[in-house]
């Protein structure tokens, strides 16, 4: 594999992986999505 | 009325359920397949260029518009082509019924999908049983494949007849996990498949490059000159105006984008949940399996076997080729191949199943969202109808059939699926609207440049994609230009299936509108 072999692959790895960490990370590092504002809990009207 | 509407559907079971969903729906047998072939066949590492411009200008923008569509969708009570195009256009009487062929679309390919996902299930259990151990030669190995597919009878089966029960095992696998819903079917389906086929593909990646050069007397067959002969970029070749258009293409199907899959798997979020963030893990969760996983597997190990000759000639045979002429060669030929062999197609075969539910799914949802069927009867009426069209499709595959399916329904409707999404997206339901859905409960907020890609750039991608295909591929196609008059039957009787189907499900969209099943205008707004 020449150098330009191995300057495109580790680019291209590169971006794809720094892509997918900074995807999961920001996913994972989220709040609970299932706690509601107290302004959102619904309340029985009847 | 919209809330009311939204209790009555199914929403994930996670978030992480709905992205891998996604993601295994994107990851198929071309990740590990077409893109090698086609990178390795259009310049090599410089092709990476034109496919990362075509992943961020056309990718990314028209994954998020499919998912936000189908959240979009899935609050006005709808999750698929017809009814999605209905709410977003205001109620615009035509738009409904351009949404046939977001169904038409990924139904097509299904009929066929099935039956070669069967393949990938024999093929592990023959790695295993040593079927195809005695076979030595090219030549041999694809009289095998023939024999097996039933296009000939040869020293190696008499009839389609094994590849027939793993279609029907395949098609039952199928329909079981599509018939268990979108929680207790798809999600946990794929929750499994996904990390396994994750596993499998870095177990394959080190057996590859621990391989060293398998061939004594050459030692230049060894895996980093099998990465070269993949990854060296020529740069020469990106002048060439087919390698854009095949970089772009590559991006296309690799996604799934167009096929209404995502769509419908979007349409059963919550209000509220992220789109940007998890169409952009799904979209890089596909990319890790096909660039680092696929881009490291086929190609570098042909080079190892068969030399830069071979594996250039291997390239251009094609993906099934590749598949199951090719790589069960290798195998016969590496330490371990029985194994590294079977867990080769598991991959594939997972790979598959992933995929294929996803391309059922789309009609299900039609069924149910706008004739309010039950998914019992969704599937048993649709169970009935694939089979019948699958059954079609393996007793005239020498004839030409699968490839005429693939080409409508694989080919030119995804393309011109997207195209109809992004127009009305960007140009009917607006850009302040659509950003703002974007940004409806967003984790990762989409730069507002995206503004203008969207309006301009991708469409035109798609508009040069769906004419420079349609000029190439389609008037020779339409014509039947190079096709054995014998099979000219068949392939008429293929088209008019298609178009007996499209038809079916204009008329069902019509039934709906009549039974008042798409919200009146004047209730959207």
């Amino acid at each position: 594999m020449n150098l330009g072999g191995w300057i495109t692959i580790v680019l291209s790895w590169g971006i794809i992986i720094i892509l997918t960490i900074f995807c999961y990370v920001r996913l994972f590092s989220q709040k609970r999505l299932d706690m509601k504002a107290p302004l959102e809990i619904e309340t029985d009207k009847s | 009325m919209a809330q009311k509407v939204q209790l009555e559907r199914e929403n994930w079971g996670s978030k992480l359920g709905v992205i891998l969903a996604v993601a295994g729906s994107a990851v198929g047998l071309g990740n590990f397949l077409r893109f090698p072939v086609q990178a390795a066949s259009h310049g090599g590492g410089a092709f990476m260029i034109p496919y990362f411009l075509a992943f961020l200008l056309m990718g990314i923008p028209i994954a998020w518009v499919e998912w936000t569509l189908g959240r979009y969708g899935g609050r006005h009570g709808h999750g698929t082509g017809p009814g999605v195009y209905h709410v977003i256009t205001g109620g615009k009487r035509w738009a409904k019924y351009l949404g046939a062929t977001a169904i038409l679309g990924p139904l097509g390919i299904f009929f066929y999908y099935c039956y070669v996902e069967g393949w990938t299930l024999s093929y592990a259990i023959f790695s295993l049983t040593g079927e195809y151990r005695q076979v030595a030669d090219p030549a041999h190995m694809s009289s095998f494949l023939s024999g097996f597919q039933g296009v000939e009878n040869n020293q190696y089966f008499n009839g389609p007849w094994v590849a027939y029960a793993a279609f029907a095992l395949t098609f039952v696998i199928n329909f079981y996990f599509i018939y268990r819903g979108v929680v207790h079917g798809i999600e946990r389906l794929n929750k499994v498949a996904l990390p396994l086929m994750g596993i499998i593909g870095l177990m394959l990646l080190v057996r590859i490059m621990t391989l060293g050069a398998p061939l004594a007397n050459q030692p230049d067959q060894n895996f980093t000159n099998g990465l070269g002969f993949m990854w060296n970029p020529d740069f020469a070749a990106l002048k060439d105006a087919s390698v854009w258009l095949a970089a772009a293409g590559q991006i296309f199907f690799t996604l799934s984008i167009g096929m209404g899959s995502m769509m419908a798997y979007a349409s059963y979020l919550r209000a509220k949940d992220d789109v940007t963030l998890s169409s952009l893990t799904a979209n890089s969760t596909n990319e890790f399996f096909e660039v680092i996983i696929g881009g490291s597997i086929v190609i570098p190990a042909s080079f190892m076997f068969f030399g830069a000759v071979g594996a250039q000639s291997v390239a251009q045979g094609g993906s099934f080729n590749l598949s199951f002429v090719t790589m069960p060669l290798i195998f016969n030929q590496m330490g371990g191949g029985p194994f590294i062999g079977c867990l080769w197609f598991v991959l594939l075969f997972l790979a598959g199943i992933t995929s294929s539910v996803s391309l059922l799914q789309p009609a299900i949802t039609f069924l149910e969202d706008e004739l309010k069927w039950t998914r019992q009867q969704a599937v048993v009426v649709l169970g009935i109808l694939s089979f019948l069209v699958c059954n079609f499709i393996i007793f005239t595959l020498a004839k030409g059939s699968m490839d005429e399916m693939d080409f409508w329904a694989g080919t030119m409707l995804p393309v011109w699926n997207a195209l109809i999404e992004v127009a009305l997206f960007a140009w009917i339901f607006g850009l302040v609207k659509g950003f703002r859905e974007f940004d409806l409960g967003s984790d990762l907020r989409v730069p507002r440049f995206f503004s203008f890609i969207i309006r301009f750039v991708t469409p035109g991608f798609l508009i040069a994609i769906l004419v420079a295909w349609f000029m190439q591929q389609g008037i020779p196609v339409l014509t039947l230009r190079g096709v054995n008059p014998a099979n000219h039957l068949v392939i008429w009787a293929t088209r008019l299936i298609l178009l007996g189907v499209l038809t079916t499900l204009i008329l069902l969209i019509i039934t709906a509108r009549r039974r008042g099943r798409f919200i009146k205008p004047e209730e959207l707004r």
